[in-house]
């Protein structure tokens, strides 16, 4: 029964790969240090408070550099420096060295320069958020599936009927957690 | 026993289900870890095993055991205290839209008067537990304007055991230490933010020892900068000057190096 390993083994190797990518760094693991009995959710809860955070800086500096009458850049810089913090605050390197690489045009009020950091920016963003929730996903599975439920038989034929609509009910939860359950007997 | 070696590996715990009228299962021929529970399972059976998985708070504790031991933060390995009921049911059919809600609130924060404060209390077994928190009792006042590093400042110094409040720019904050000031129960530690909107860590901090100069107080303030030099901080005033995002040894030996020169 490889299946419990394999999730662990996958989520350890897919944590090492944001490190080494560079999407989070050390201060992710900080955020999991962080975690205990009185808050056992909290990076997931950090994290999610950061994807709400940063889509709603990057929409108002969307806003902002699309305005006609010119384009307010310290309003974008404020943003920045908003984002610069909040992505420090997880961990999140590669938002947080796009929003420095965005200061230096937004300071130079250069418009061009600026969209083409915000580009870069929700792109970093995106790449994230889609990696931190996979890996909440294998996180959340690989600790359900951490109970292995045991039928004992022994002897089939005076078996009693087991109450499939609860093993049903516990599969449907791990399934809708990420996870997989294989068929055993 | 078969099923057992299959498994190859040591951290999987098995929980045995065996017939309450006929039980066939030995429980001598069983890994010590592993636990026994009588048919059916439902109901309370169900919750205590689901109680076990380590996302609900319990990493090493059996089914029997009711134990309610807390370890201190910085300990390797801890004992969790099992959640209730209705937080195991709505986290399990949750799971998926836990980390892309949209609420505006955070769940561990409570905001009060545009404030946040920690709901992050110990539960049973306070007491105890409390004592083990090198911050325990010592009143921390953080002022921040983003609201991620306030979290994170706030719940690191929580959980070493301060009690800790927030206000988010230096107008608040200076305003504080003067209620402070007056009714004579001052914060043990101020965490000041050197760069909020209107007024910064740095100016605020220089009315606050102008203030405390008329009490003969000096409350020891803590710069928190973006990866600044500590100059201006110093020049402002402040005791020390740590780089955010706020990290719990960082906070640690930055107090210690203050209570040891007082």
């Amino acid at each position: 029964m490889d299946f419990v390993n394999q999730l662990q083994r996958k989520f350890i190797d897919y944590s090492s790969s944001l490190h080494r990518e560079g999407i989070v760094d050390d201060q992710f693991t900080q955020l999991r240090k962080l975690e205990d009995e009185n808050s056992p959710h909290f990076v997931m809860e950090v994290a999610s408070l950061f994807f709400e955070d940063c889509e709603k800086l990057i929409n108002n500096m969307a806003i902002a550099l699309e305005q006609k009458q010119g384009v307010d850049f310290k309003q974008i810089e404020e943003c920045i420096h908003q984002l610069k913090g909040s992505s420090s605050s997880i961990g999140a390197m590669r938002v947080k060295n796009a929003c420095i690489a965005f200061r230096s045009f937004s300071g130079a009020q250069n418009r061009e320069g600026c969209l083409r950091c915000l580009q870069q920016l929700s792109h970093e963003y995106s790449l994230l958020k889609n990696k931190l929730q996979t890996l909440f996903r294998v996180s959340v599975a690989s600790r359900c599936l951490y109970v292995c439920l045991v039928i004992f038989c022994r002897g089939n034929e005076h078996a009693e009927p087991f109450p499939d609509v609860l093993v049903f009910q516990l599969e449907k939860q791990i399934v809708a957690a990420g996870g997989s359950i294989p068929r055993v007997h | 026993a078969e099923f057992r070696r299959g498994l190859h590996s040591t951290c999987c715990k098995v929980i045995w289900l065996d017939k309450p009228t006929s039980p066939c299962i030995d429980p001598k021929r069983l890994n010590p870890d592993d636990e026994i529970l009588l048919q059916p399972f439902h109901g309370s059976r169900l919750h205590r095993v689901i109680k076990l998985l380590s996302e609900f708070g319990n990493l090493s504790q059996g089914i029997s055991s009711s134990s309610e031991s807390s370890k201190h933060p910085y300990g390797k390995t801890r004992l969790r205290h099992t959640q209730c009921n209705d937080e195991i049911q709505g986290y399990v059919s949750s799971s998926n839209e836990r980390y892309s809600k949209q609420g505006s609130s955070s769940p561990t924060l409570e905001r009060t008067r545009g404030r946040l404060k920690s709901k992050r209390k110990n539960k049973d077994g306070a007491e105890s537990s409390n004592s083990e928190k090198p911050l325990t009792g010592k009143r921390i006042l953080i002022a921040e304007d983003n609201k991620m590093l306030s979290i994170l400042a706030i719940t690191t110094a929580t959980q070493l055991g301060a009690d800790v409040e927030h206000c988010e720019n230096g107008n608040e904050a200076f305003e504080l230490v003067c209620d402070g000031l007056k009714a004579q129960r001052n914060y043990d530690y101020i965490l000041m933010d050197c760069e909020m909107l209107p007024m910064n860590g740095y100016e605020a901090t220089r009315r606050i020892r102008i203030e405390e100069e008329r009490y003969g107080v000096r409350i020891p303030i803590i710069a928190l900068t973006a990866h600044t030099s500590g100059t201006e901080a110093m020049e402002a005033g402040m005791d020390a000057h740590l780089n955010k995002p706020l990290k719990t040894n960082e906070l640690m030996e930055v107090i210690e190096s203050i209570e040891t020169k007082e």
